[in-house]
């Protein structure tokens, strides 16, 4: 990254706070939950709906050690070469939207890990729409915490960090920028068991 | 409802889940840990990969990596070292296993190996060009190497990507991140591992001596205990007190002297406590010791406050009474009362 723009005045999200739409939201889920359900019942996550798009992504395919760089200790304590599963693949979803595939940057993963930089995807992968967005995976993974963190992107790299948010076990649903403009969305997941895999997206938010 | 409207509510109740109840990061962590740690001090002697071999200013650099681990793990975190007939390979070139948009990786089997890979200089990503600033004339843009082998070689050991505040702004608290930086930014070149980084480091390893700071990425408690050489003496007499400071932390920062800090005795005045004197490092690892001339009967303690270097937590001990009484000046007089015990 050669540049590091300021991010604006105000467009950090503080961290515990239930942003303006999630408010809204909030209480139109109220609203449907009284006028849709019986009142008796709790409060529950109800299930993906059949009708509801189904992100199609496919897992990364598998990391193969290559012999020729593969360690090769002279003891009998290397492992013979075997494949490994990689990270899993990662969808954003719009509400309503088709999912867009992300990018797999940095990750931990078993016993190993790959360091990349804060990525900016291409612009024909954007992401239009403006948030909230929930991120699917493939294998689904039970996801115990998350991140995400957006950047303005200008002359194709990512600037200083301008907003973020958090969650833990759950859905990872998020509301994402709310200020006109070319974002890189960095999603930071830590799936059950301490594996993390980082991942990218290009929203592209109108005004 | 509608099925749309449906899902829109679940996703949506969703969102309200995830986003309520959720803390604020307000202070750095260590960097989380994966796996399992190789053994304390361990040296871990490395190699070239077979027909991976670096040019020899990555080879520089990759050194070096290995020097400033050494030198800034502050731990008894395992060593590098380079040896042609070391068991484990730092390779460099096009056939690394790393992700699609990996600039290093790494493999690791600890205690018994490890790998490290780094791509080709001129690497064509999706992102761009990959440019190592050592392979280059060290253009904006470019990734240091040192600085990346030394993101790898702490997975090596164990650290996980540091989790950084929500505006990043601890970026420099750790080489060990979820993302790398070009020149010019801030710690593209960091040389050293951060405080988080060392934190779990001295975690996971322990500290190399009793006198190591402990990373101010820590807030490990302390234990102040102390003894006096008696506890009911004339007045004019001397009292010894020391103090032992040990770590209370959990697992390798538990039960550790604590030496070369700044421990006080105290005398209780009023509903407070004022500073007597500074106590004198003894022989033996985490005391500290002060002779006292005793002129009245006073409570005292030991004091350790909390250092602005370092992350121990402040601690006192339990307070010690000494009686003091008027001094004989008409014979027979008595002897001086012994401590209990000894």
């Amino acid at each position: 990254m050669s540049s590091q723009p300021v991010p604006k005045p105000g467009t950090a999200r503080r961290l515990g706070s239930v942003p303006r739409r999630g408010w809204l939201v909030a209480v139109l889920v109220a609203g449907c939950a009284t006028g849709g359900l019986p009142v008796t019942s709790p409060p529950t996550l109800a299930p993906a709906n059949p009708a509801t798009p189904v992100p199609i992504i496919r897992p990364l395919p598998a990391i193969t050690p290559v012999p020729a760089v593969t360690p090769a200790p002279p003891s009998t304590a290397t492992p013979a070469p075997t494949e490994i599963p990689g990270p899993p693949a990662a969808a954003l979803t719009p509400i309503g939207k088709d999912a867009i595939p992300g990018e797999l940057g940095s990750f931990t993963w078993r016993s190993m890990g790959s360091d990349a930089p804060w990525l900016v995807p291409l612009a024909d992968q954007a992401v239009r729409e403006q948030g909230p967005y929930m991120v699917t995976f493939a294998p689904p993974m039970l996801v115990e915490s998350w991140t995400a963190r957006w950047a303005p992107v200008a002359d194709g790299t990512a600037g200083a960090v301008a907003g973020f948010e958090q969650g833990d076990t759950g859905s990872l649903v998020m509301e994402g920028p709310d200020q006109p403009g070319t974002w890189s969305l960095q999603v930071d997941a830590r799936f059950a068991g301490g594996d993390r895999c980082a991942y990218y997206w290009r929203l592209e938010v109108a005004p | 409802m509608t099925s749309r409207h449906s899902s829109i509510a679940a996703f949506v109740l969703a969102l309200v889940v995830t986003t309520t109840g959720v803390l604020p990061a307000l202070a750095a962590t260590p960097d989380p840990f994966m796996g399992s740690p190789f053994n304390q001090n361990q040296l871990l002697a490395y190699r070239w990969g077979a027909g991976a071999v670096p040019p020899t200013v990555i080879k520089t650099a990759i050194n070096a990596a290995a020097d400033d681990a050494n030198a800034s793990r502050k731990s008894k975190a395992p060593t590098f070292a380079y040896d042609g007939g070391g068991s484990n390979a730092i390779s460099y070139g096009v056939d690394v296993p790393c992700g699609v948009n990996g600039l290093a990786c790494f493999r690791r089997d600890a205690p018994s190996w490890f790998a490290v890979y780094l791509r080709e200089n001129g690497h064509r990503f999706d992102w761009g060009t990959l440019r190592w600033c050592e392979a280059t004339d060290r253009p904006n843009g470019c990734y240091d190497a040192e600085n990346i082998t030394l993101d790898e070689l702490g997975h090596v050991l164990g650290l996980d990507h540091h989790v950084n505040l929500a505006d990043d702004s601890d970026y420099g608290d750790a080489v060990v991140q979820t993302y790398s930086r070009t020149k010019p930014g801030a710690f593209y070149n960091a040389h050293v591992f951060g405080r988080c980084d060392i934190a779990t480091l001295q975690q996971v390893y322990d500290v190399p001596t009793t006198s190591t700071l402990y990373s101010t990425c820590l807030d490990v408690p302390t234990q102040l205990s102390m003894t006096a050489t008696r506890i009911s003496v004339v007045a004019g007499s001397v009292v010894t007190f020391t103090a032992t400071l040990g770590s209370a932390g959990t697992g390798r920062l538990s039960n550790n002297a604590v030496s070369g800090r700044t421990v006080v005795l105290q005398q209780r005045a009023g509903s407070g406590w004022t500073d007597v004197l500074t106590m004198i490092p003894g022989s033996t690892a985490g005391t500290y010791s002060v002779g006292l001339v005793m002129r009245t009967t006073s409570d005292l303690r030991a004091l350790f406050r909390k250092p602005s270097s370092e992350g121990l937590r402040s601690s006192s001990s339990a307070p010690i009474t000494v009686t003091v009484s008027a001094a004989c000046t008409t014979g027979p007089c008595p002897q001086f009362a012994p401590v209990p015990g000894q």
